[in-house]
């Protein structure tokens, strides 16, 4: 009880700012405001047409012109509000699409795209199709293979950021960032996705620290992730490599801790490879498998015997291969730990997402009209 | 009153009636103020623009409890998802360190010292409860400052009845622990 009427005190004190809160009644009369002039638009246009039926015709073909133009994005609702959620500066940019595929239970959806040039941005959902399972429940991530091809090719990079979940509709929203070789043609554009992870698995690790080394040998990786920069920094232990060396591969390389191989580690979960305390940095290397068909996060937390928690201060990430597969391996330092300075506990939280869905969704839509209809 | 007016009646009730519950348990979460400024706003803004309409008063407030673990949740992933993905995480780690990173340490400092002036006891706390694990948190906060029930629990953060016991007997052991470590109990 005691604690209860402490806490309460405590978070009694908690309040937002009264300008938040100002900021917030005005957004609700702003919206307020636009939806009076949404409907008194709307009822116009039911009155207009009939006013102007005679004129209507002579003007009817440019009309149908203009119409099959594509609206900018503001002028659709649902598009529009989850745009402006995310950038109201971008929401004019994008065109409506809202077109849909609909495969293995899930539909992808084309919410709204931008093209400029080589470069195009798109706004997709996905979403558990009517009477299908809930697999889409907001913690998904694209995975290999999508991309946008128009007539003049394919695009040939790609990246993807997370951008929503709207628990209402049970939308998950995605940004794909695409870059074709040439310029887009936007007559006729399809946008695919190949596959996708449909589920997130957590578990809390306590990692045993009395396993920890002191004496280690270090090898030389050629990194795919990380900052070698701050890691030799860090470290101490920054490979040595002759301007040849470098030209024959001009990927970072950095030192870390040989310890175990790819081959005696877990492809389809997480091996905790090394601990080690060295020049007064804690080392923890973890293999995260093969990540060609789940994708494994790792977040160490360092706690010292007051209950501090703390992050690594650094990573790097490379690969190894055995017996044709890729294994994923990080290393984690925490600088200045003193392996005699008293208790200290470490776990982690590790995160896999898996559930591989081959849906092979693809839409295809046209940006762009002639106006010659 | 017009059918406008009384729904701008009714968005600005129900704003000023939840305001405090939204942010405080966006506060215990993501434990810092400008994060929770953020998801305080894009819960509301996402309850204005949806309007969504409930079928009574507990109705509503689950709805807005939910709102604000997801977007916490959220939050949490995007920084998770940076913090491991690859070169990266090492740019964070760097803005951390930078300018405004200090101005927003400062900051929070500054809040934490306005808002619990004069009682240490309070302050310290809080902190302690910042130390425990996000799924622990949102379950102390319900259950000990919204007077929820473990079922009332389970029922918004759709988890089952015997997990959330679960979760509130460690989380009170391990609070235990960290109030003893702290001398403070």
């Amino acid at each position: 009880m005691m604690f209860q009427k402490n806490y309460k005190k405590a978070y009694d004190a908690i309040i937002p700012d009264n300008a938040l809160v100002e900021k917030m009644l005005l957004l609700a009369a702003e919206e307020e405001e636009q939806e009076r002039r949404a409907a008194k638009s709307r009822q116009a246009r039911v009155v207009r047409p009939m006013l102007t039926m005679a004129a209507a015709i002579g003007i009817f073909m440019t009309i149908v012109s203009l119409t099959i133009m594509p609206v900018l994005a503001a002028n659709i609702p649902a598009v529009y509000r989850f745009l402006q959620g995310i950038s109201p500066a971008l929401a004019d940019f994008f065109v409506p699409i809202e077109k849909s595929c609909t495969k293995k239970g899930i539909t992808m959806q084309v919410e709204a795209v931008c093209v400029e040039g080589n470069q195009a941005e798109v706004y997709i959902s996905f979403q558990d199709a009517e009477g299908a399972g809930n697999v889409i429940n907001g913690e998904i991530d694209l995975w290999t293979g999508y991309g946008l091809q128009s007539r003049t090719g394919c695009s040939v990079m790609g990246g993807h950021g997370f951008a929503g979940y709207d628990a209402e509709t049970g939308k998950s929203y995605w940004k794909v960032s695409l870059q074709g070789r040439d310029d887009f043609e936007t007559d006729k554009l399809t946008f695919y996705v190949y596959s996708i992870l449909s589920s997130i698995s957590e578990e809390e690790r306590e990692i045993d620290l009395r396993e920890a080394l002191t004496e280690v040998e270090l090898q030389n990786v050629t990194l795919s992730g990380g900052s070698w920069t701050a890691w030799a920094e860090l470290t101490s232990h920054s490979p040595r490599r002759t301007d040849e060396e470098r030209r024959e591969d001009p990927r970072p390389a950095a030192a870390v801790m040989k310890v175990k191989p790819a081959g005696e580690c877990l492809a389809d979960g997480f091996t905790v490879t090394g601990i080690a305390f060295l020049d007064g940095n804690l080392r923890v290397q973890i293999c995260m498998g093969d990540q060609s068909r789940a994708v494994r996060h790792v977040r160490l937390l360092l706690t010292d015997e007051s209950g501090n928690e703390r992050t690594c201060d650094n990573s790097v990430m490379w690969k190894e291969s055995w017996g044709g597969v890729a294994y994923t391996f990080y290393e984690y330092v925490f600088a200045n730990v003193d392996a005699d300075a008293g208790a200290y506990a470490l776990y982690g939280l590790f995160c896999e997402e898996s559930g591989y869905v081959e849906g092979d969704w693809s839409v295809s839509f046209t940006l762009e009209t002639d106006g010659e209809e | 009153m017009k059918e406008p007016e009384e729904r701008q009646e009714r968005l600005k009730k129900t704003i000023l009636q939840y305001s405090e519950m939204v942010y405080r348990l966006a506060y215990a979460l993501v434990k810092d103020k400008y994060d929770a400024d953020d998801i305080y706003q894009e819960v509301f803004a996402g309850y204005i623009r949806k309007n969504p309409q409930f079928q009574n008063e507990e109705h509503e407030k689950a709805w807005f409890i939910r709102a604000t673990v997801n977007r916490c949740k959220n939050f949490w992933k995007s920084a998770w998802q940076s913090r491991t993905g690859g070169f990266d995480e090492n740019e964070e780690q760097g803005a951390s360190k930078s300018y405004a990173g200090r101005l927003r340490r400062r900051g929070e400092e500054a809040f934490a010292a306005q808002r619990y002036a004069g009682d240490g006891q309070e302050a310290e706390l809080i902190e302690k409860v910042k130390l425990l694990p996000e799924k622990y948190r949102t379950i102390i906060h319900l259950f000990y400052y919204e007077d929820m029930s473990v079922e009332e629990i389970s029922t918004v953060l759709k988890r089952k009845p015997s997990t959330v016991r679960t979760q509130l007997t460690r989380a009170r052991r391990l609070l235990k622990k960290k109030m003893e470590e702290g001398g403070n109990v």
